[in-house]
């Protein structure tokens, strides 16, 4: 059974107001556990409004949510319990610390899940902090005293604190310098790798999600335009530059390539399988006694 | 939801009211207010009443954005008419029971009261309705211009002014956003006692205040960059100018106002 499915989720900005705005027009996504998804898409095609109704922050106009099967507004009064299981941090979330330190901070979801025992707590909020990197002695700091980058991690800390089933991440890369890209994906791959959530990631960046997703999921003017293995979407693109988005700098390499006559398949989206494909190809080009020119 | 607040909301539109000169908007609907205080019996209140609803339909304002703005405060209006009702004495009693007498001088002034207050909001909410932050201020600015004989800084008011309207829906929507991130978080803002409800705003207002501050230092240093300095010397975009229509509004406003006046005199006051 999937952990998270949407039926027909529709959604409506400014319902009965001159700004009515259709932000999801029927979505229908089944998403397992344990798997990470990447979400892509142009802005304004409804990103952020799916990732807010799979945890509740939004209601649906029409449409189900089902997490484990069941409908997340069965019960409206118990709608924080989704919230500690499909876990989402924002876009910039940076601008949501607010405690005197860094620790406490962190320790705000987990509170609220209402774990109140000491250690039990401290174990929590220590190891979210590894996860994203934070040093210990940056704990006890006040979060206003932080850089961008380090508060942007301890603000991710905060949600992976409450050790949430799926883990929804809006654009955790945006505005930061490529290492600081890098650390940040880096760690939230580990985390996946050691705890097996499940793990939704929205981004603008083709790279970032060649690299880490399973699958991926791209969006376009509120509908769901595509669906399936990493792979097979990088494969098409065609289709999605007519959407306005683009595949990583090397899957563009190699559908040139293939383009130009090569015999390669088109399928790559990382460094690693690209160079894979290109010594191979070289060395049956060698064989055969010819290169491409 | 917070974006349902309407206060101060400016609706665009095209129609005669909202292309009308903002200071000639200022001058007439001030007029107005202060004629419907002077309107003393049914026959001036009635012209009054009957020229605020022809103006709410010339807006092409639906009539239910101006209810919307009533329903903030119904309960001030019951409330002093309720008051008034039982406090001012009379001799023609309506109803008597237990220590309270109702009068038909009783009613009639509560009855005004509430008509006047509902007036008061309807007029106020057009001004607002259909004039932009900019507009309005610059006409504040320009209406109040002869303060500074009495080195009383309009401009740098009519700026602050400025600022402040523009932030509004800035900063409502920010606390929409904070409060969402902090949901996420599983922050319960909805139980809980008065205590532990004023405790949940905490996580709200801090990161808000921080957020204007430092929006505040941005918008300073952003001026600063472009060599803002107020006061004499500074031209406008949009030169505001007295046209046709304004004059038409002018004329109808002061004969509605001599109106009312000659009313009056027509038949006895129901208010003190
Ligand atoms: N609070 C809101 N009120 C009204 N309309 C909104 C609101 N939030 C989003 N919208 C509209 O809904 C649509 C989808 O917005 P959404 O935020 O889901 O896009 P997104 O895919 O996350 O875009 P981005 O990549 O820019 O973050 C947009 O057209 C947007 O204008
Ligand atoms: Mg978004």
């Amino acid at each position: 059974m999937a952990l998270i499915e949407t039926q027909d989720l529709r959604f409506v900005y400014g319902k009965g107001t001159p700004f009515e705005k259709t932000a999801l027009n029927g979505a229908n996504i089944s998403i397992n556990e344990g798997e990470f998804i990447g979400v892509i898409g142009h802005t304004g095609s409804g990103k952020s409004t799916l990732v807010q109704l799979l945890n509740g922050l939004l209601k649906p106009e029409s449409g189900r949510v089902l997490l484990n099967g069941a409908d997340i507004w069965e019960k409206p009064k118990e709608i924080r319990n989704v919230r500690f299981q499909v876990g989402l941090v924002f876009q910039y979330p940076e601008y949501q610390l607010f405690e005197e330190t860094v620790y406490k901070d962190i320790a705000f979801g987990p509170t609220n899940k209402g774990i109140k025992d000491k250690d039990e707590l401290d174990r929590t909020v220590r190891k979210a902090a590894e996860f994203v990197g934070l040093k210990e002695e940056l704990l006890d700091k006040s979060p206003f005293d932080l850089s961008g980058g380090e508060k942007r991690r301890a603000a991710i800390a905060g949600v992976i604190a409450m050790e949430p089933r799926v883990l929804i991440l809006d654009e955790p890369t945006a505005g930061l310098d490529p290492r600081g890209r890098d650390r940040i994906l880096n760690q939230i791959k580990n985390y996946r790798e050691q705890t097996g959530s499940t793990v939704l990631l929205v981004s603008h960046s083709m790279e970032d999600i060649a690299r880490v997703a399973d699958r991926v999921l791209v969006m376009n003017r509120g509908n769901v335009e595509m669906f399936d293995t990493t792979a097979n979407i990088f494969k098409q693109g065609g289709h999605l530059s007519e959407i306005g988005l683009k595949v990583p700098q090397v899957t563009q390499v190699f559908l040139e390539l293939k383009r130009l006559g090569a015999d390669i398949d088109a399928g790559i989206y990382t460094m690693e399988q690209a160079k894979a494909a290109a010594l191979e190809y070289l060395s049956g080009a060698g064989r055969k006694g010819g290169a491409v020119q | 939801m917070i974006s349902d607040i309407t206060i101060g909301q400016f609706m665009p539109g095209r129609s005669f009211i909202h292309r009308m000169d903002p200071r000639m908007k200022i001058i007439t609907m001030a007029a107005l207010i202060i004629f419907v205080f002077l309107a003393r019996n049914m026959l001036s209140m009635g012209l009054m009443l009957g020229f605020t609803f022809i103006s709410m339909l010339i807006t092409r304002i639906s009539p239910k954005m101006y209810f919307k703005g009533l329903k903030a405060i119904w309960f001030l209006i019951i409330f002093t008419s309720v008051l008034n009702m039982l406090y001012i004495g009379g001799d023609t009693v309506v109803f008597k029971w237990w220590i309270f007498t109702i009068t038909a001088e009783g009613l009639w002034q509560s009855a005004f009261i509430a008509m006047r207050l509902v007036l008061i909001i309807i007029i106020s909410s057009m001004l607002t309705y259909t004039t932009s932050p900019t507009d309005l201020t610059a006409a504040i600015e320009r209406l109040l211009a002869p303060l500074n004989w009495i080195k009383i800084p309009v401009h740098e008011l009519a700026m602050m002014m400025t600022i402040a309207l523009r932030f509004i829906p800035t900063l409502l929507e920010e606390t929409e956003k904070i409060m969402d991130a902090q949901k996420a978080r599983g922050a319960d803002m909805e139980n809980g006692g008065v205590m532990k409800r004023a405790k949940a705003l905490i996580p709200i207002v801090i990161p808000l205040l921080i957020s204007s501050f430092r929006r505040a230092f941005d918008l300073a240093t952003a001026m600063d960059c472009r060599c803002y300095t107020s006061g004499s010397g500074r031209t406008r975009l949009n030169v505001l100018r007295y046209r046709f229509r304004d004059a038409v509004a002018f004329v109808t406003t002061a004969a509605v106002c001599t109106g009312i006046i000659y009313l009056n005199m027509l038949s006895p006051s129901l208010v003190q």
